[in-house]
């Protein structure tokens, strides 16, 4: 793969506040277990006429697709690709409970229409009319990592020159119902809306360069370990979020490691959902990019990183059978 | 130079039968599958579907599979399929331990919260209701699926309506291509359901008769089930296991059409876009091309934007084309795959299966496959995939 | 008439969401589709779920609806004469 990847932009919509990051210096910290994005104004950026028959996740997803296009160099991009766990589940739910109130007849087709989770994919290049490789990943929480996966895959082996790359999951009843039974000790679950665009080249505004982007299914922990070594000088990026059951594969490969590394979260502040891995990789971006990282996003009692690290692992783990490994390093160390 | 991507195993399940034996003698005698409802619990008995004739409970006896996936068909239907792959392309535990699992669904488990969504719904959470709930998220189903199947490297669920097969086929490649692994089980599996029966009819495209691809008077889709794997592999690795090569994938394309989220634009620039880009790839004119399976769904829409595309690349000398959905129904997230399978089939048994059911063309000229299963020499097929939301993909199998 | 046609205005404008608009803002004679308020043919399935929704009027074939929807007195007018509810 002789090409390399830059993170050209980036936007997010979350718990925190919108398509900004006031999060850095004045986050906000939430104590009820369900919380929903603060909604951005989407004037400007979508019509009331394109508006109407959005969901509030494909209003997000625009949003958040529309700024960093517009923070980026590029103007249409090669390529669209998404993640998203659950898909529009709004609609998917308004649709079912229709189905159970008024049996198979007199059911909306625009709610059918809008859940399908490439949607928000295809909404997107509607919009921009952009006729590009579009693709949507729907992997539980290593959706976002998926569509990175491929978008970084592709870039790098020069099938294409740039792409947005984004992850989008939202909190409904139906998934506050399956939260509560598959992940019942996890007290924080938000909605995430996560857009970036990649590019081959670096540039004026380039944010920082993704190295390595892995999957990985039911690894050893110990083998975890040997592919470790090489972070060594590296912070990691961790998706602990205070519950045993999410945070006990991370403490394994913590102790499985030959080395104490330093390490950060970013679950405390953004919340948990299946696109939430979206957010850590767009906090990790942010803290090269500042050469800064925010004091909350330290593990109690662990060694407190240095401003400006030079590089960020992230590592995320879905049930603690579908994991990812993430290298991101500065641009000022990139070199040439 | 990249590495060459090959086909060393197939495996699948639909209308026309389990396994890849049973495929090929429906599609040779021109038996459609498509037929009345039966296992689903609908009260649309009036639209013919393809479905996989066996209940869950015959599936997971068949597998030994217990819960949960025993409620879940889409993972029954998966198992069935991938278990075929692997064992044909000969692959040992060792070999699955470094390969990729990549599966396309968008029902994932939705046959299965359907049947559980009132009771847990209206009786909320704190009542410690039902768990099936939990089991809806397509990469549930992938996950279910790959581990009944054998422990692979890693794995994801590719999910763009009825290309997801199509382009799970195509990670896969880039994967070998790019020397991340050398061996990929690639493919999708959906299982019919209320929920896009009913969807479906909403938007007023199903056919209350078999459907007719490419006819005249075509009204509308047949749905259908299944599941397909294909296992691809690099070409060097092939040899080295001494696999027997079936096909290569010489040519891929993804393209959106970017015009609405379920009607084609009139000119087809998606498909075209996606057909061109495939063939580039492959390094083959339209002269080079023997077939095309087509989409073709049997929607006015559809199959008019799909002939639309081909007759801006062939003109007037269109290939040998037909869709094989009326005989299978249309597979939605697994049609990639299935007609996948179908392609591969075609070039090892040099044969073109008939556009069933069609009697009038819709434009001079525009005459598929019929009569019977064309039997001539066969060396490079187009697979068309496209989506809701203009996900268009193209694949190109050849000798 | 005048009761059903606003009556039909606010369930228009529910089931299809258009969120900026009152009855009072859509003309009853005005064209629903093209120009006027805009609508497409996703619109136009919508309309058919209404009219059996609220009016128990079933259209088996889309194609039936181009000239009931061609505006909001069209559509009261078809809705008086064959409702079933």
């Amino acid at each position: 793969m002789a090409e390399r990847c830059f993170v050209d932009s980036l936007a997010q919509i979350s718990c925190q506040k919108p398509l900004c990051d006031e999060w850095f210096d004045t986050p906000c910290f939430y104590t009820d277990r369900y919380v929903r994005s603060v909604e951005p104004d989407v004037k400007g950026i979508i019509s009331a006429s394109e508006a109407r028959r959005m969901s509030r996740i494909l209003k997000r997803a625009v949003c958040t697709s529309v700024s960093a296009l517009r923070a980026s160099s590029v103007d249409m991009p090669d390529a669209v690709i998404t993640g998203t766990g659950a898909g529009c589940m709004e609609n998917s739910e308004k649709f079912l409970v229709d189905l159970g109130r008024f049996g198979e007849q007199c059911l909306k087709p625009t709610l059918f229409m809008q859940s399908t989770h490439n949607t928000i994919s295809s909404l997107i290049a509607i919009m921009m009319k952009c006729h590009g490789y579009n693709n949507t990943y729907s992997h539980k929480g290593i959706s976002f990592d998926s569509a990175l996966f491929d978008a970084w895959l592709q870039i790098r082996s020069g099938m294409i020159g740039n792409a947005l790359v984004g992850s989008h999951d939202e909190v409904t009843p139906f998934m506050e119902l399956v939260m509560r039974r598959t992940h019942p000790d996890c007290r924080f679950v938000t909605e995430a809306s996560v857009s970036a665009v990649l590019t081959r080249s670096r540039g004026e505004n380039t944010v920082c360069e993704v190295e390595d982007v892995k999957l990985l299914h039911k690894p050893d922990i110990s083998a975890l370990a040997d592919l470790f070594e090489e972070d060594r000088d590296r912070v990691l990026m961790l998706g602990v979020n205070g519950s045993e059951s999410n945070d006990a594969p991370y403490m394994s490969l913590l102790d499985g490691l030959r080395y104490r590394p330093l390490v950060l979260r970013y679950r405390n502040l953004f919340g948990d959902c299946f696109s939430a891995s979206a957010l850590g990789f767009y906090a990790s971006c942010r803290i090269l990019e500042r050469e800064s990282v925010p004091a909350f996003m330290h593990l109690p009692g662990a060694e407190h990183v240095s401003a400006g690290p030079e590089s960020v692992t992230l590592v995320n783990h879905s049930d603690g059978i579908d994991w990812s490994i993430v290298r991101l390093k500065r641009v000022a160390s990139c070199g040439g | 130079m990249a590495e060459r991507v090959v086909v060393t195993g197939l495996g699948i399940v639909s209308a026309l039968g389990a396994g890849v034996d049973a495929t090929f003698r429906s599609l040779i005698n021109g038996e459609s599958g498509v037929g009345d409802v039966v296992h689903l619990d609908t009260a649309h008995d009036e639209f013919p579907v393809g479905e996989v004739a066996m209940s869950n409970q015959e599936m997971a006896q068949l597998l030994g599979v217990g819960y949960p996936s025993d409620g879940l068909r889409t993972v029954l239907l998966g198992i069935m399929a991938a278990r075929e792959a692997v064992a044909s392309a000969g692959l040992t535990a060792d070999d699955v331990g470094r390969s990729a699992f990549i599966s396309g669904t968008t029902v994932g488990g939705m046959d299965n919260t359907e049947r559980h969504f009132s009771d847990a719904y209206d009786s909320g959470a704190e009542s410690g209701s039902s768990p099936e709930l939990a089991y809806n998220d397509c990469g549930c189903s992938t996950r279910l699926i790959a581990e009944a199947t054998g422990d692979f490297l890693m794995m994801t669920t590719t999910s763009t309506a009825c290309s997801s097969a199509a382009n799970a086929i195509i990670l896969g490649a880039n994967m070998i291509k790019a020397g991340v692994v050398d061996i990929a089980v690639v493919g999708g599996s959906e299982a019919l359901t209320r929920f896009h029966l009913n969807g479906f009819n909403t938007l007023m495209i199903l056919d209350r008769e078999r459907c007719r691809p490419f006819d005249r008077d075509r009204t509308g889709i047949n749905l259908g089930e299944g599941a397909a794997y294909i296992v691809l592999e690099s070409e060097r690795s092939a040899k080295s296991r001494g696999a027997d090569v079936l096909a290569a994938l010489t040519g891929y394309a993804n393209s959106c059409d970017a015009f609405h989220q379920t009607a084609s634009s009139e000119n087809g620039e998606g498909a075209y876009l996606a057909m061109c880009k495939a063939m580039d790839m492959a390094g083959l004119t339209p002269g080079d091309i023997d077939y095309v399976n087509a989409h073709g769904t049997g929607t006015p829409n559809n199959d008019a934007t799909e002939l639309a595309a081909m007759r801006r690349i062939w003109n007037d000398s269109l290939p040998c084309f037909s869709s094989t959905k009326a005989f299978t129904g249309h597979t939605t997230s697994a049609s990639g795959s299935i007609e996948a399978v179908i392609c591969v089939l075609s070039l090892i048994h040099d044969f073109m299966p008939e556009n069933i059911g069609w009697v009038n063309p819709i434009a001079e000229g525009a005459v598929p496959v019929t009569g019977a299963a064309a039997r001539r020499r066969v060396r490079n097929v187009i697979n068309n995939s496209f989506g809701f939301g203009g996900n268009d993909s193209t694949l190109i199998f050849s000798k | 008439m005048d009761n059903l046609i606003l009556q039909l205005k606010q369930q228009i404008i529910e089931a299809l969401n258009l969120e900026d608009l009152t009855p009072a803002d859509i003309d009853a004679e005005a064209p629903l589709f093209g120009e006027g308020l805009g609508l497409d043919s996703i619109d136009a399935l919508e309309l058919i779920v209404l009219l059996e929704r609220e009016y128990g009027i079933r259209l088996s074939n889309p194609a039936e609806g181009k000239e009931i929807f061609r505006s909001v007195a069209s559509i009261a007018s078809y809705v008086a004469d064959n409702r079933k509810k």
